[in-house]
């Protein structure tokens, strides 16, 4: 609230007033109107001045009759570049609009009146561009993504299959083949139900089929869910669970967060001596939740795009995920209207807080 | 050995199912639909149904219908390449009694199928045997095998029975209270604690098992004698 009582509302009335393009236009006739009688006045004065005994010669009517002419004239002149001014936005947006037809995001339309309506269709114009470039460009990357992480897997399977159907192999070797295609096979699976679910939530614009549940609990069956991962692993698990924090929202789309993190968490878990910190708390904003590793850390070019799809930082990792993980946890996060944010440096872990507000504020991204 | 019948149109998945299920030491009848199982019943024994939920013809939920409509208390397994809540919930709701989302495990099914055998082999025989203990559903009683015998207030013994039906498996304060407690109750969960304390202080030196706090966690049941299953 800016103002309060009938001052507020007036001061906004007026300024609601002064910035719209009906008061420009009807300021900028006024102007026109008001400029050409001045100079009309002025002519005439310039006449009688020049000519005070001669004056007296013409009656009013030849005056006026010189007067009105001239105005007009003048007047129209002034519209002409007023006008112009004034249609130039709607200029651009035209000659923009075809840009855009045509695939071409790469020129904002500038705003070149401070304040009004037009100068707000313009930035929304903008923010559209932007956001279908963006549309662009992910599907375009996303398209390539796939089709590479595919191929790969793909063909070690025939590779390998091929070289399976020679009968020198050793039996030892046969067993080694047939384990890399069945992980390229793994690889294969997990990449399809994830791009799934990503394309899923992508066309979804709230979270559907909420219910209220404690989240501490469903972090605590995720956990029991790696059970054998993070035993394997001798990783020593330090707990901040025990408040009971209820809360709305579709329970299955949410595990997949703690899911993906916990999972990462434990991947990038040293081979030894390994520290997973899970802590869920009430606070102001809703509910924060922490995961945190003492892993290789990322540096600051990695924690930028980490969110991104088929991002990996680490190559290293790359046979153990495909780089989905992470942007399916930001695109839940963002359904509900929450944050999703990492602090990490190299060698010093990682650790991601997700917060999420109490409030249901659905939002595309 | 233990009948699995296996309800599943796709009939490359079918026939895997059916060979994972021989390899780990079940027998697997195969079914195309819901019919064709119905129809089978009447020949054979089944132990436990692994039932797909989208079919031709007579779907899952039809069919796991059917089936506890006839009072067959007989586990059944849910797979599905949906993974949707609804589904879940309408599975469970139909009798099901435990679900798998596509594409599946082949280890983790076995597990699945064991777990369920056990829990119905429980059920019917209403006894679990840990070690030297017998523990007796219908008396509450624990036998130590060695001519001592206690009988325990219902919840502790519930509690004990749940934990050594799973051996190994940690178990939240949430979830055993709601198997113990049901879901609706709002008994603090810290009660559970309680609980677990007098029941260690009930078998203060069983070498058979032992209770183990996991931290942050919950509860878990190690055995700890020679018979480790």
């Amino acid at each position: 609230m800016r103002g309060v009582g009938f001052f507020g509302w007036l001061k906004r009335r007026i300024g609601t007033v002064l910035h719209s393009f009906r008061f420009t236009m009807i300021g900028s006739v006024f102007l026109i109107m008001l400029s050409s009688s001045i100079i009309a006045g002025g002519i005439a004065s310039a006449v009688y001045r020049a000519n005070p005994d001669g004056f007296t010669r013409y009656t009013p009517v030849v005056l006026v009759l010189i007067a009105l002419p001239v105005s007009l004239l003048l007047g129209t002149l002034f519209s002409i570049v007023v006008s112009k001014q004034i249609l130039r936005p709607v200029d651009d947006l035209i000659r923009a609009t075809e840009r855009i037809a045509r695939g071409d995001f790469s020129t904002p339309v500038p705003v070149r009146f401070r304040k009004n309506q037009f100068s707000q269709l313009i930035t929304s114009f903008n923010d559209m561009e932007r956001e279908l470039s963006g549309i662009e460009i992910f599907r375009k990357d996303f398209i390539g993504n796939v089709s590479h992480e595919f191929k790969t897997p793909l063909n070690a399977i025939r590779g390998y299959v091929r070289e399976l159907s020679d009968p020198t192999l050793s039996e030892a070797e046969r067993e080694e083949y047939i384990r890399i295609i069945s992980e390229a096979c793994d690889r294969l699976t997990r990449m399809t139900t994830e791009i799934l679910l990503l394309s899923k939530l992508e066309n979804q614009r709230f979270v559907s089929e909420r219910e209220s549940f404690d989240l501490t609990e469903q972090i605590r069956d995720v956990i029991l869910l790696f059970e054998r991962e993070w035993t394997k692993k001798e990783i020593e698990l330090s707990l901040d669970l025990d408040e009971t924090v209820t809360y709305s929202s579709n329970p299955e789309m949410l595990s997949h967060v703690w899911e993906n993190l916990l999972g990462n968490a434990i991947k990038f878990c040293p081979p030894r001596g390994g520290v997973i910190r899970i802590a869920c708390r009430r606070s102001d904003e809703g509910v924060t939740v922490t995961v945190s590793d003492n892993g290789a850390g990322m540096d600051e070019e990695t924690k930028k795009h980490i969110f991104e799809a088929f991002y990996q930082g680490d190559s290293s990792h790359k046979a153990e995920g495909n780089g989905l993980g992470l942007s399916l946890v930001r695109r839940i996060v963002d359904l509900h209207g929450g944050r999703c944010e990492v602090i990490s440096s190299p060698g010093k872990g990682a650790t991601f807080t997700v917060t999420l507000p109490d409030e249901v504020i659905s939002s595309d991204r | 050995m233990f009948a699995v019948m296996v309800i599943e149109d796709d009939a490359v998945t079918r026939r895997l199912t059916c060979q994972v299920l021989r390899r780990g030491g079940y027998d697997p009848i195969p079914a195309s639909d819901g019919n064709e199982a119905l129809a089978l019943m009447d020949r054979h024994h089944v132990d436990l149904f692994l039932v797909d939920i989208m079919m031709p013809g007579m779907d899952g939920f039809e069919f796991i219908r059917t089936v506890r409509g006839s009072r067959f208390e007989t586990p059944i397994l849910m797979t599905t390449a949906k993974g949707s809540l609804s589904d879940k919930r309408e599975a469970f709701k139909a009798g099901a009694d435990d679900y798998m989302v596509k594409p599946i495990d082949e280890e983790e099914l076995l597990l699945r199928v064991s777990a369920l055998l056990r829990r119905a082999k429980i059920a019917t025989e209403r006894r679990l045997t840990v070690g030297h203990y017998t523990l007796n559903y219908d008396a509450l009683s624990v036998s130590d095998g060695r001519g001592y015998e206690q009988i325990l207030p219902q919840k502790e013994f519930l509690l004990l029975f749940q934990l050594l039906s799973y051996p190994g498996k940690i178990f939240t304060r949430r979830q055993l209270m709601d198997e113990l407690w049901g879901m609706e109750s709002d008994t603090d969960e810290r009660t559970v604690d309680v609980h677990i304390k007098r029941l260690r202080d009930r078998f203060p030196d069983c070498r058979d098992f032992e209770i183990v706090t996991i931290r942050g966690l919950g509860y878990r049941a190690n055995p700890t004698g020679e018979d480790k299953k």
